[in-house]
């Protein structure tokens, strides 16, 4: 009956806001008419999960006013607690002053349906952390275990990178940048409709990232890297095919020097990703293939010491550490989806075969051990419902189950997944209650690796259990959000005191809250304001761990000048100090098609810096750590032209 | 009532877009031409926007009648039809096509509406002064 009720009830509802929107049409001009077309039709409204857990989005205009040429610009201020990078200067959002080789597996990243993956890492987020984004449309980012939709792998947080379109951008624009230390990077795009109704984009960039170097002990550590990038999409209603192809070279940063004095530290990586996904009726289909090259080398100025190190002590610390792998991602996927009365029932499934080799891999000038684990595969199953209780009450509920194997290994791990969820709705308020729990597996990379604590040690999936509520209030143009969550967080990977891996044996607690607020002034300008806490107990230092952050961002459009200002807030407990990240920016459209950007990031250089521990080369003490921020201090021009 | 179902909102704005792109080309098209309902040969994506519009008459070949041809692209025009003016619905249709008079296309990812001066002289056409700032 309710069902009956609730179809009756749609149906007047939606001829009542149909009619009346479009009645009050007539009278706007040609202005307030594109406008509104402009805003209507923004793709982020079409895509956007309000289900979906913690939701993030950035609209084309939050892009383009915040001159983000870089998925970091974005990541930086987002929930829970921003960018990161690691000891080889690559993206690791989740690291948090811990040498964990890699922390931000459960960060997925998708180009509109399809992942962009690796086979070693398990996240694309090592590749495109620090990658151009000016093929991009708009982002979303939905955090707290979102669904269950898009991922063949666990995921806490996932990125979903929308590219642009042909219908949006048709014709050709090329952007030059040149900026502090030499950076400089050329972009362009061309999209257009081809015959047939099929429409395509085509994208290619070509970026030389200098960084800021830093001085230690005789080494200079660099983050520098040359990226030549090239994506197209090929469309055709519910078909697309996508190509991405990125060949990056960058320096290590610190690599794996305990000294932190890398005499030569760098990774060459060269990426494919070619993907098919279609829709016919109920049924969604996806095909996909990732395919990485990474070559590392790193060499320590101190190598005798190091050497003299292991020998005494037994130990097996590197200061030469040559490596050329591969890896092969293959994945399918099938979704059905079908509406019964007022469920909304969604079951997938999806499988993923990972093949990854060494070509070569020396330590110290010795070959590894070759365990002949070579191959991991995923079968992940799932069931999603969402059941309308009432016109404004939707109850989710979602399973998912994944079986992965590892060969030549005694790592396999069967996971369960589940999540709960309590939307509701009114003119004004959106409340979302989710209770979900995740299992992450260990990445290829460290099954059964000289990382571990013990190279034959089956490591267990880290549990992750979390309650959340979303509250979202808006009132006229002010938009008010609550968030709170608590999470616990079993058998989390962490290093011991020699700096191997192995399973946390307390339970790690984690509250948050989260305030935002968000006025928007017109369609085009609007400010926001967030503030967040997080409380870690149990964590590897001695008492809680407290963090602090907050954002403050001003996108303002004055005739011709788009004018962008942000600062983002961050302290905690361990280092006892507030850093504040000021960025501005200023574009001036000389013409429709021409226009010319200055942006600043972290101009008071002040940002959130990163603890990295190192040993004292002439003490072998602990006492010195390195500070490093990874958003640099910078000032950017542009030019775009579009013809 | 007054409470609302998110999904139906989201269905209802997909819905809306073709809507608020039909009234935008009513205003614009009954303000240069006033024979309505406009008789208009249109391709297949630009059809699924007017088709609902009483203030247009859809025909399905381009004949001595049709007052305007309105899409992307139009090749193959039978002889009668092919000086009549165009609006096109694409940057590259309304750069290349030689008829073309006007466009309501997208660019950099905003809507734009565009008007060929020597083309609207060349037709006799009469832009209202709502719209000549959109004329070059």
């Amino acid at each position: 009956m309710i069902g009956y009720n609730s179809n009756i009830n749609k149906t007047i509802l939606l001829s009542i806001i149909l009619s009346t929107r479009l009645l009050a049409v007539d009278d706007l001009s040609i202005d307030d008419l594109l406008q509104d077309i402009e805003k209507k039709t923004d793709l982020s409204e079409k895509t956007k999960l309000e289900n979906g857990g913690i939701s993030y989005i950035f609209t084309r205009n939050d892009i383009e006013k915040m001159q983000a040429h870089n998925l970091k610009d974005i990541l930086k201020s987002t929930y829970p607690f921003g960018y990161n990078e690691n000891r080889f200067g690559l993206s690791d959002p989740y690291l948090v002053q811990a040498s964990t080789p890699y922390m931000s597996s459960s960060i997925k990243v998708y180009i509109d349906n399809q992942e962009i993956t690796t086979g070693l890492y398990g996240s694309g987020i090592i590749l495109y952390g620090n990658m151009d984004i000016d093929f991009v449309d708009h982002i979303e980012i939905y955090s707290v275990n979102p669904t269950f939709e898009f991922s063949t792998e666990a995921a806490f947080t996932v990125i979903k990178l929308y590219s642009k379109v042909a219908k949006k951008d048709e014709g050709s624009k090329v952007a030059i940048s040149g900026g502090s230390r030499g950076t400089k990077s050329i972009t362009g795009y061309t999209t257009s409709h081809l015959e047939n109704d099929w429409s395509y984009f085509a994208y290619a960039s070509k970026v030389d990232d200098r960084r800021e170097k830093y001085d230690n002990y005789g080494a200079t550590l660099s983050r520098d890297s040359k990226t030549d990038h090239m994506f197209g999409s090929f469309s055709k209603g519910n078909h697309k095919i996508l190509l991405d192809i990125i060949s990056r070279s960058q320096d290590g940063f610190i690599g794996n020097s305990i000294f932190a004095t890398p005499k030569d530290s760098t990774i060459d990586t060269d990426y494919i990703h070619i993907g098919y996904d279609t829709k016919y009726e109920n049924i969604s289909f996806l095909a996909t293939f990732d395919s990485v090259n990474t070559k590392t080398y790193f060499e320590d100025i101190y190598s005798s010491n190091i050497a003299a190190i292991n020998s005494t002590n037994g130990t097996s610390y590197a200061y030469l550490l040559d490596s050329d792998s591969n890896s092969e991602v293959y994945t399918a996927s099938i979704k059905y989806n079908k509406n019964i009365g007022s469920n909304k029932l969604l079951v997938g499934s999806s499988y993923r075969l990972k093949h990854f080799n060494y070509d070569k891999i020396e330590l110290n000038g010795e070959p590894l051990p070759n365990t002949g684990h070579d191959q991991q595969t995923t079968s992940t199953t799932f069931i999603e419902n969402q059941h309308s209780i009432a016109d404004n009450k939707i109850f989710t509920m979602g399973v998912s189950y994944s079986i992965v194997n590892n060969n030549h290994s005694n790592q396999d791990d069967n996971l369960l997944s589940y999540r709960l969820g309590y939307t509701y709705t009114n003119e004004n308020i959106i409340s979302k209650t989710i209770v979900s729990n995740v299992q992450i597996a260990i990445d290829p990379y460290l099954v059964n690796s000289i990382y571990l604590v013990d190279i034959n040690k089956k490591i267990k999936p880290t549990n992750l259990d979390i309650y959340m509520e979303d509250l979202k209030y808006r009132l006229g143009s002010n938009l008010y959000e609550f968030i709170a969550s608590y999470t616990t967080i079993q058998d989390q990977l962490i290093p011991n005191d020699a700096g191997l891996l192995d399973n946390y044996d307390k339970t790690l607690y984690i509250k948050s809250i989260f305030l935002r607020y968000v006025r928007e002034y017109n369609n085009y300008s609007k400010f926001e304001f967030t503030i967040g806490y997080n409380n870690t107990a149990n964590c590897t230092m001695d008492k809680k761990f407290f963090q602090y952050a907050s954002t403050l961002r001003d996108l303002k459009t004055i005739g011709r000048f788009d004018i962008f200002n942000e600062i983002l807030f961050y302290k905690d407990n361990y280092e006892y100090k507030g850093f504040y990240d000021y960025g501005a920016g200023v574009t001036y459209h000389k013409s429709d098609d021409l226009s010319f950007s200055i942006k600043g990031t972290n101009i008071l250089n002040k940002a959130r810096a990163t603890e990295y521990k190192m040993l004292d080369p002439n003490t072998y003490t602990t006492d010195s750590s390195l500070h490093i921020s990874s958003i640099d201090r910078k000032v950017m021009l542009t030019m775009e032209y579009t013809f | 009532m007054k409470k609302i179902l998110i999904l139906i909102i989201s269905l209802n704005i997909i819905l809306a877009d073709n809507n608020y792109e039909q009234k935008l080309y009513e205003k614009v098209l009954t303000s240069i031409f006033t024979n309505i309902p406009i008789r208009i040969y249109a391709d297949n994506d630009t059809k699924e926007i007017l088709k609902y519009s009483s203030k247009f008459k859809l025909v399905d070949h381009c004949d001595r009648d049709t007052l305007i041809l309105v899409g992307k692209k139009f090749d193959n025009l039978d002889e009668v039809c092919k000086n009549k003016p165009i609006f096109a619905t694409t940057y590259k249709g309304f750069k290349y096509m030689k008829n073309s008079f006007g466009a309501f296309y997208w660019r950099k990812g905003r809507p734009q509406i565009k008007f060929k001066k020597n083309m609207i002289d060349f037709y006799g056409l009469d832009l209202p002064e709502s719209l000549r700032k959109y004329a070059k």
